[in-house]
């Protein structure tokens, strides 16, 4: 089979000698509400480098206005649960991490996962999902390295 | 509140923890000694050098020329290799770094496949039309009559074939020459390279990993021979340098060592600044930026030699730019009178005038009074293309302000963090020279360690990354996660796994496990025994146990030899009381507890009918009257019978104002920890209960605490301070208590944050309609 490749829409981030390269998502069922809520934890310097690059000049992730739009974009293009319509609700920095917040409203808890976030970008990314009920997880995390694509996130 | 009169035998009190039947099948407290190495004359059983400790020693002299034209290293050196093992060696091992950049290197050979939706331009580059070739060129090998050796190379390293075995206590002068082509950074990023600047023309070049290094050969591994993939930094063997570096003449040389020819290389008026510096309380400029600056402008004339000589280091760096700014502070760190120096093009400031060399100054006082004083002449911080990366006195530093020179909160704490991480390794790895190649977390974990006492010093409330038992949570519960104990080419996560992780744990062994009296004097022991030497994780964890007299296994075994994480549940509470037998006693209790029974529905509606006996009250009888509750004669008889039988200590526990309360605790992630409760009581005081992780000895999985009071407990909190990494909170209180997740309090302050404005605007006058 013969696909695409799109060269130059994201570009490799600096190694650096400190490496973070982990993310977690608490992926909550609001069954009240009836709606998907998450929390998205990325580090902050790694988030970061990729808008920087990605908008080719600079960008502070705590002080630059449009920061909250193109990471709230970036998280939206990697992260996806089941056909949910992910609507980016803002973003929190703090010195370390930023967490996106995101809900999509549904029909019930989610079945299927991605989460590639960095992947494109760190070999040795790892990301995490937690699925959680009203606040209570639904079983341990499911965790995508960058070779996974869909999971299932229920047994 | 449950209330359960129980029976009490007198012989139960003394036993307070009991364990329940299911027992795991493993002991997490059986000792390490089927995984750690057997000790013997090198290392010893309490994790100290042994008597017959050796290792290898190479001194270089170097001669090196920096070509800014087309941004190349030349070099040659003379080595003297001295083999103090006890064997005979029949030829040696050197480190070639800058392998990994050339066209064969299985740095990009082992690569996996990226992301084929999003594929990274500098990958597309480098497997299509532009790669990077660099690597080195290596000249011939000479002994010191000017024979020349064999050499082979293998991929990043080169043997050199000794013409006759060398014994040990012998040395050997060979030396070499090389050259390579430096990565540009911003297409090829590393620990070294050099950064162009566009709008002046001008370099700043980071220069490390750069010359044949001499392999480690020790105790352990004998050559190390990991071969260099990127990851796994390096272990190298400690030695005197004399590095002779040529330059254009305009250009401003940092490198590790002291300079020996200032004279030659500086003007009189910096020299003269320099000396002003040693005595000075604030970073004093040795070249400003205004120099600088004009500097940026100019063409050199032609070359100087900087010349600088270092004592007992296992490595050698230096950088090199017409662009630096440098400014400078002498520090008299414990007795040693050091000079922290910082280089900087003038874009970066504001940021690193300000907070560069004083950070420094910081590391230094703080690391040496954990470990050992600093024993270095000076200590150096250089920004410019790589992020952060630590040598022997020298280290280069990224963090810059934007272009118009501001900052934001972010940049800055981030280029505090990184002087303090990297200046932080002078002591954790380059003094205790752990091998990285093998092991990431055993310098990188520690120094994160440090570096959290050493920012938590620099202003209230620093927003330090890693420490903090929460930062490392998820990454614990991330399924199939690494062990620490994993090679460092091998790490996924490596940033929580090597120095997030460890240094939690170290922070959780230093609060909550031993103390900060017993960590310090066992950590201290560590760097002290260690200082100039190779230690390897075997002798971490056995000089922490020995020198802190606790057996630590059960805690290197859950944070560092497994993946699974800390939660400890609170299950259930019940409340038992001493069964007095005293039936004046015990009848109104169980009086009171029948009337706090519910009353059923129809029991209530049925309550105010009318019923016959009402009418007919010659229907009620004894039964009817008597008093279930009322203490019996026979009963108050047999009572004192009772007592009379007990001893007077024994007839003292007949105490009915006594309560025991049994908490069952789940340990659902696995890693042991202690049980740290805040017990709160009826009457509003509070208690703090310290369990030690032994309460698991028997059965790891859920054991019961019996918690003996005068008073009634209200409520009960796990882990008060979050002390442990517990990574569910939800179960951490009796009676259950619900957790805001993140999200609510996201929405919550966000809703809170929109209103004020409106609620202002509402006081003084009515919101004009149709608007918010
Ligand atoms: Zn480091």
């Amino acid at each position: 089979m013969r696909r695409l490749l799109l060269p130059a829409i994201t570009s490799a981030i600096l190694a650096t000698a400190h490496q973070f390269h982990f993310g977690h998502i608490d992926a909550n069922w609001n069954s009240r509400a009836k709606t998907l809520e998450l929390s998205v934890r990325l580090h902050a310097d790694d988030l970061e480098q990729l808008l920087r690059q990605r908008r080719g000049r600079p960008l502070e992730l705590d002080r630059d206005p449009q920061a909250e739009a193109l990471a709230c974009a970036y998280v939206i293009e990697t992260v996806a649960f089941d056909q949910a319509k992910l609507r980016c609700l803002g973003m929190e920095v703090t010195a370390h991490f930023a967490t996106l917040f995101l809900e999509a409203p549904g029909t019930e808890p989610p079945r299927r996962g991605r989460f590639r976030s960095f992947s494109a970008e760190f070999p040795d990314q790892i990301n995490t999902v937690q699925v959680l009920t009203d606040n209570r997880r639904n079983g341990p995390a499911v965790a995508f390295l960058p070779a996974d694509q869909w999971k299932a996130l229920r047994p | 509140m449950p209330r359960v009169a129980a029976l009490v035998s007198l012989a139960l009190l003394s036993s307070f923890a009991f364990g329940q039947s299911r027992r795991s099948p493993l002991d997490k407290f059986r000792q390490l000694e089927e995984i750690l190495p057997t000790p013997n004359e090198y290392r010893t059983a309490s994790g100290a050098p042994g008597h017959k400790y050796w290792q290898q020693r190479a001194d270089y002299q170097i001669a090196v020329e920096l070509d800014d034209v087309n941004q190349r290293i030349i070099g040659s050196a003379t080595i003297d290799y001295h083999n103090n093992s006890p064997d005979t060696l029949q030829y040696l091992w050197l480190q070639l770094d800058q392998n990994i950049w050339q066209k064969h290197s299985d740095t990009p050979l082992t690569e996996t496949a990226p992301d084929m939706k999003r594929f990274p331009l500098p990958t597309a580059r480098r497997l299509m039309d532009d790669p990077f070739e660099g690597g080195y060129t290596i000249g011939a090998v000479r002994d010191a009559s000017g024979r020349e050796l064999h050499k082979h190379i293998n991929r990043t390293m080169m043997r050199v074939d000794l013409p006759a075995p060398l014994a040990s206590g012998q040395s050997f002068r060979f030396s070499l020459s090389w050259d390579y082509k430096i990565n540009n950074s911003k297409r090829t990023s590393g620990r070294t390279g050099a950064e162009f600047f566009k709008k002046d023309g001008n370099w700043i070049y980071e220069i490390a990993q750069w010359f044949p290094r001499m392999a480690a050969y020790n105790d352990v591994t004998g050559w190390q021979h990991k071969q260099f993939l990127g990851t796994g930094e390096f272990t190298l063997e400690f030695g005197d340098y004399q590095v002779k570096i040529t330059v254009p003449n305009d250009h401003v040389v940092a490198s590790t060592g002291v300079l020996q020819n200032p004279q030659e290389v500086l003007s009189p008026a910096q020299r003269q600044r320099l000396e002003q510096a040693r005595t000075a309380t604030k970073p004093v400029l040795i070249v400003t930026p205004a120099e600088a600056k004009a500097a940026e402008k100019g063409k050199p004339g032609g070359k100087k030699t900087w010349i600088f000589h270092a004592k007992n280091v296992r490595d050698f760096a230096f950088a090199s730019s017409r662009k630096f700014i440098w400014d400078a502070q002498g520090h008299n760190v414990g007795g040693n009178q050091v000079m922290a120096m910082s280089f900087y093009p003038n874009e970066g400031n504001p940021l690193w005038e300000r907070y560069s060399t004083q950070a420094i100054i910081h590391t230094l006082n703080i690391y040496s009074r954990y470990t050992f004083q600093y024993p270095y002449p000076v200590a150096i911080s250089v920004n410019g293309p790589v992020g952060g990366m630590e040598y022997p006195m020298i280290c280069f530093n990224g963090p810059r302000p934007l272009e118009d020179g501001t900052y934001s909160q972010r940049t800055k704490y981030a280029l505090i963090g990184v002087v303090i991480h990297e200046v932080g390794h002078n002591y954790f790895p380059m003094i205790v020279n752990s091998d990285e190649r093998q092991w990431t977390w055993l310098d990188e974990g520690i120094n994160s360690f440090l570096q959290f006492l050493a920012e938590q010093e620099w202003e209230p409330n620093y927003p330090s990354r890693r420490g903090e038992p929460s930062t490392i949570v998820e990454y614990m519960l991330s399924p199939g996660h690494d062990p620490i104990m994993t090679n460092s080419e091998s790490v996924v996560a490596l940033g929580p796994n090597a120095y997030g992780k460890p240094a939690t744990a170290l922070n959780i062994l230093r609060e909550t496990i031993l103390g900060r009296e017993l960590f310090d004097f066992a950590f201290k022991e560590y760097s002290r025994r260690w200082m100039f030497k190779r230690p390897m994780p075997a002798d971490f964890f056995r000089t922490m146990e020995d020198a802190s007299g606790t057996d630590l296994d059960w805690f290197w075994r859950g944070w560092f030899y497994t993946n699974e994480h800390v939660d400890i549940s609170l299950e259930k509470l019940t409340q038992y009381t001493i069964d007095t037998r005293n039936p004046e006693i015990e009848k109104p209790l169980s009086k009171k507890a029948k009337e706090e029974e519910p009353v059923t529905l129809s029991a209530q509606r049925n309550k105010p009918l009318r019923k016959r006996t009402d009418d007919y009250p010659e229907l009620l009888d004894f039964y009817n009257k008597w008093d279930e509750f009322a203490p019996l004669p026979s009963e108050k008889k047999s009572f004192e019978t009772y007592v009379k039988g007990l001893e007077d200590d024994e007839r003292k526990l007949l105490d009915p104002t006594m309560n025991f309360y049994a908490l069952d605790l789940k340990n659902i992630g696995g890693v042991l920890m202690p049980v740290i409760l805040e017990v709160e009581f009826n009457d509003g005081t509070k208690e703090e209960l310290r369990i030690p992780a032994e309460i698991w000895r028997r059965q790891s999985t859920s054991v019961t605490k019996l918690i003996p009071t005068r008073k009634e407990i209200r409520s009960i909190t796990l882990d008060p301070h979050l002390e442990t990494a517990d990574a569910d909170l939800s179960n951490n209180h009796w009676p259950r208590k619900p957790v805001k997740s993140k999200f609510q309090l996201f929405k919550e302050e966000r809703d809170t944050k929109r209103n004020p404005m409106n609620e202002g605007k509402s006081d003084a006058a009515p919101a004009p309609s149709g608007n918010n």
